[in-house]
């Protein structure tokens, strides 16, 4: 059996947090396994449970620093900031792949393979 | 068994809030709309919805409220999913049947469309401090109307404002509806609080129905009138 997503939830809004909840209760192949309460506990959350993703709330379509510093010490992780608005959201990946005995081919495989920036 | 509508511009709400409730014991069924117009389509459909989930920031939620406001009418509660409360007390006087904030949970959503298919309102106890209080100021609004005469003195164009305003319209509405800027209409409205003494446009929509205008001066007051959201 494939191992669970596992989902940490950081600073949702009450009614936008209990649907996400319930939705994600009923998904099948996702656990959520922590709730942030505030900002600054959910680096510690994060570490604590080692999801593989986060859904938060997020003001405009950057990735705010506390949250690319967390990122970025946990490449793997998938970040789902919804907008203020609740009508969109952005997902943010950080993918580690290591390439061992780098060879020319593999130095264009790379670079092949990394998918266009969307605007 | 109740059937229910969901109305929201926001695809994440109209589908998540009808997924929970319609899982809910008493809900026959609930449907969803995107805009105003789904809406309308939806509640000329037969069965109509026993109860409308409304959020607050969709375009003509006003006008969808007070469409409502008629006995056989749909018991309308809205729901400030946005990024903003709004005016409880305009959205009372309009007549809706419950209110939920931005910091409404799920729960409380399911609790207050129950109330509102039992003919109940469930609110808090700060919510319902605020419509007693507002009560009184509308009972004192008429005690003295009653007592002393007419003694406010609108000009036409006011008047004509007061007309739209107790239709439910916003500034925005007004503007469109007279064909002024927004910001004239917000001054109008503004002068016409201050001369009736009242803080909420619900207070402006109270006293006209004390003095009711004798011939609306536009189409637009005119509608009003003719689709009876004036009470005689």
């Amino acid at each position: 059996m494939p191992e669970q997503a596992r989902v940490v939830l950081g600073m949702l809004p009450p009614l936008l947090g209990g649907i996400v909840r319930r939705l994600l209760a009923a998904a099948p192949g996702i656990l959520v396994v922590g709730e942030a309460r505030d900002a600054p506990s959910l680096a510690d959350v994060v570490r604590r449970h080692q999801p593989h993703a986060v859904v938060v709330e997020m003001e405009g379509d950057a990735l705010p620093p506390h949250l690319c510093t967390l990122l970025c010490a946990a490449p793997g992780l998938a970040f789902i900031g919804i907008a203020r608005d609740h009508s969109r959201a952005t997902l943010f990946l950080l993918r580690r792949n290591r390439i061992l005995d780098l060879g020319p081919r593999d130095l264009v495989s790379a670079i092949l393979s990394a998918p266009p920036q969307q605007a | 068994m109740v059937h229910l509508l969901v109305v929201t511009g926001i695809r994440f709400y109209r589908e998540g809030l009808s997924a929970v409730l319609a899982g809910r014991p008493g809900i026959a069924a609930c449907g969803t709309a995107r805009d105003a117009d789904e809406a309308r389509a939806c509640m000329a459909a037969e069965p109509p919805p026993d109860v409308v989930l409304l959020d607050v920031a969709l375009a003509g939620a006003r006008e969808l409220v007070t469409g409502c406001a008629h006995p056989a009418g749909a018991r309308v509660v809205v729901i400030a999913v946005g990024e903003r409360d709004d005016d409880l007390l305009e959205w009372a006087e309009l007549g809706v049947a419950g209110y939920v904030g931005r910091d409404g949970s799920v729960e409380e959503v399911c609790e207050v469309v129950d109330a509102a298919a039992r003919g109940e309102l469930r609110c808090s106890p700060a919510m319902a401090g605020t419509l007693l209080r507002h009560l009184s100021t509308l009972a004192g609004i008429v005690r003295g109307a009653r007592r002393d005469g007419p003694a406010v003195q609108l000009t036409a164009r006011e008047h004509e404002i007061v007309v739209l305003i107790a239709g439910g319209l916003s500034n925005k509405g007004i503007a469109r509806s007279l064909g002024i800027e927004v910001a004239t209409a917000k001054n109008h409205v503004h002068n016409i609080l201050h001369k009736l003494q009242v803080e909420h446009r619900g207070d402006a929509a109270a006293w006209l129905r004390l003095h009711p205008p004798a011939l609306p001066a536009t189409p637009g007051a005119a509608a009003m009138v003719d689709r009876r959201l004036i009470p005689a």
